[in-house]
């Protein structure tokens, strides 16, 4: 049996589209056009995964989004507009896994979807010491980076934060999340400090920094290592 | 909307002070025609038009100053008994009274002719806003509206690549109407001081890297090159809305050059800012409008190559954006032709202080090696 997503949208249009490309990639899925519908739904038929809009007629989509974390495990993609930074990082607070910015392209949505199956099925350890994404390489039994097979030297806190992406690799990580693995809680508020060592491991794995291929920046937000 | 720089002026102290030496100017004068047989008639003139021309220019609490002053000096340095601050003669009540009221009178029209005309320039400003706002909107709007329409009733013999060609616009113009939209919020929240702008110090390369994934597909047919040097100081600003002003730049660089052109992204570092230079080979400005493109919502004359470069908000917000920031933007035609765009930035050097502090926060399962150190 194939997945189940939950979809949870108001506007009829994005629902729409939203439905046909859910059924075109052969997922199961079930509609909710507001907030207590969804949690009815979800009640009935734990789904999957979730898709939920943040914008919702007749509750604040974080409630939902908080109701429903306090019993399903499976994974929550929150879509939300832009200029909505600090919604977008309280969504992840609440325990959304990751989050769409419309208009977002059927590429894109597709591509989260898969990450967030893949780490809900991995539990968050993707069983294995190689990691490998375009030229990059982490084997992480020898601690080496390489880049098309040429090695990268990395500092010890570099190396940390690259590992601590790979493990969620595909994921939006916030800053105060990478802050907090990296550096540990008393840094959780330093961002600049991470951007300064993120600026650092781009110019050593990147081709070109200020376009990079896999460390993505998420404005406002934090990070997310290319997960292909 | 946009901030409106009013004309009011602060009754600070400075507006006191001017008073008092215009009344120093007409005891001046008053005191070297003295022996030119300046009649005292004359004389109360020349403090009357003292007193009205601070009234103007200051308004009612500095005139009434002047009028004060102008009446103590007449007495003291002109009229008899001298050196004294007495009248001999009733009659200069009426004298004074006349001047006082016509100080007061001048200075009440003064200040609401300032009212109306601060009111004309604020209704003038919100006419040209609406009207900016709503070409900015409606015409992508009207070309979206055309093509659907083309698309929906187009002939069965349209081909695929047509088709393709009419989404191609609509997607184009959607993402477009979108920045617009974009661009009005950002004015809103930097009017109103909206409390999720957070300003912090920022690494220049991400925030062009943010905005140039955002452009991607508009900027496809140009080729972008990047020079920010690896030492580039941190800039002071609030990510979303630096990232908005190079998004209206590149934009406006792709929308205002042929494919194929070239677009340069530049960092230098001064010594207490960051110069960020946006280049392109295309047309160039139309000489003399370097400045009046940033104006608000200025409109491009059709003589302008292209016929809408500067025209709506993009580069108004731009530069006002720029200034919240302490910085500014300007615009010149480079040395090689094409536009160029520059922004300064405040900065900081960027110390991360690793070593030491850095080994501490380590939790105790790590090896045992200096932070810098490779691996």
């Amino acid at each position: 049996l194939s997945p189940l997503v939950m979809l949870v949208e108001d506007e009829a249009p994005m629902r729409r589209f939203l439905r046909g490309f859910l059924a075109r990639y052969g997922y199961r899925f079930v509609e909710a056009d507001c907030g207590a519908e969804a949690l009815r739904l979800a009640g009935e038929t734990p789904p999957d995964l979730v898709l939920l809009d943040l914008g919702l007629p007749d509750m604040d989509g974080q409630d939902v989004l908080v109701q429903l974390r306090e019993w399903l495990r499976s994974p929550i993609i929150v879509l939300s507009v832009r200029d909505q930074e600090r919604q977008k990082v309280m969504a992840l607070e609440h325990g959304a896994d990751d989050y769409l910015t419309k208009p977002f392209s059927t590429g894109e949505l597709l591509a989260r979807i898969k990450v967030a199956f893949r780490h809900a099925a991995s539990g968050g350890a993707d069983g294995s010491p190689l990691f490998t994404v375009g030229d990059l390489t982490i084997d992480r039994t020898a601690r080496r980076v390489s880049l098309a097979g040429a090695e990268v030297r990395l500092t010890r806190l570099e190396y940390k934060l690259l590992v601590t992406m790979a493990r969620h690799a595909g994921k939006v990580l916030t800053h105060q999340f990478l802050l907090g693995e990296v550096w540990g809680p008393k840094r959780a508020e330093d961002v600049q400090h991470l951007r300064v060592f993120m600026a650092g491991l781009r110019r050593k794995i990147e081709r070109e920094p200020a376009q990079p291929r896999y460390f993505i920046t998420e404005q406002g937000v934090g990070y997310r290592l290319a997960a292909e | 909307m946009p901030s409106v720089s009013s004309p009011s002026r602060p009754r600070s102290a400075s507006n006191y002070l001017a008073a008092a030496a215009i009344v120093a100017a007409c005891t001046a004068l008053s005191g070297l025609s003295h022996w030119g047989a300046l009649t005292e008639a004359n004389m109360w003139m020349i403090f009357l038009a003292g007193t009205l021309l601070t009234a103007l220019r200051f308004g009612h609490g500095p005139a009434m100053l002047a009028f004060g002053l102008s009446a103590a000096s007449m007495s003291f340095f002109f009229l008899h008994p001298k050196f004294e601050f007495q009248f001999s003669d009733k009659q200069y009540f009426i004298t004074i009274g006349i001047m006082g009221a016509v100080g007061v009178l001048i200075s009440q029209i003064a200040s609401r002719l300032q009212t109306v005309r601060r009111q004309v320039e604020v209704e003038q400003l919100r006419n040209s806003l609406l009207t900016s706002i709503s070409h900015d909107l409606r015409s992508p709007l009207a070309t979206i509206a055309v093509t659907t329409s083309e698309l929906l009733e187009g002939s069965p013999e349209q081909t695929l690549a047509e088709r393709r060609d009419v989404l191609e616009t609509i997607v184009d113009e959607t993402r477009q109407l979108g920045r617009q939209i974009d661009n009005l919020l950002d004015m809103g929240r930097l009017n109103t001081g909206d409390a999720t702008l957070t300003f912090d110090w920022n690494v220049l390369e991400e925030l062009v890297g943010v905005a140039l994934a955002r452009l991607r597909r508009e900027l496809a047919g140009r080729n972008v090159t990047i020079d920010l040097p690896s030492d580039l100081p941190l800039v002071w600003a609030a990510g979303d809305l630096l990232v908005q002003v190079l998004i209206n730049l590149l934009e406006n660089a792709s929308r205002y050059t042929p494919p194929g052109s070239c677009i340069e992204i530049r960092g230098r570092s001064h010594q207490r800012h960051v110069e960020l230079t946006i280049a392109d080979n295309g047309p160039g400005l139309p000489s003399g409008s370097e400045e009046a493109i940033f104006g608000k919502f200025v409109r491009g004359t059709t003589a302008v190559a292209d016929g809408r470069r500067g025209m709506g908000l993009g580069l108004a917000i731009c530069r006002h954006i720029m200034r919240a920031h302490g910085g500014d933007i300007a615009a010149r035609n480079g040395r090689a032709g094409g536009a160029e765009f520059v922004m300064t930035l405040r900065c900081r050097e960027r110390s991360v202080e690793e070593p030491a502090d850095d080994d501490a926060l380590i939790p105790a399962t790590a090896e045992p090696r200096a932070a810098g150190e490779e691996i």
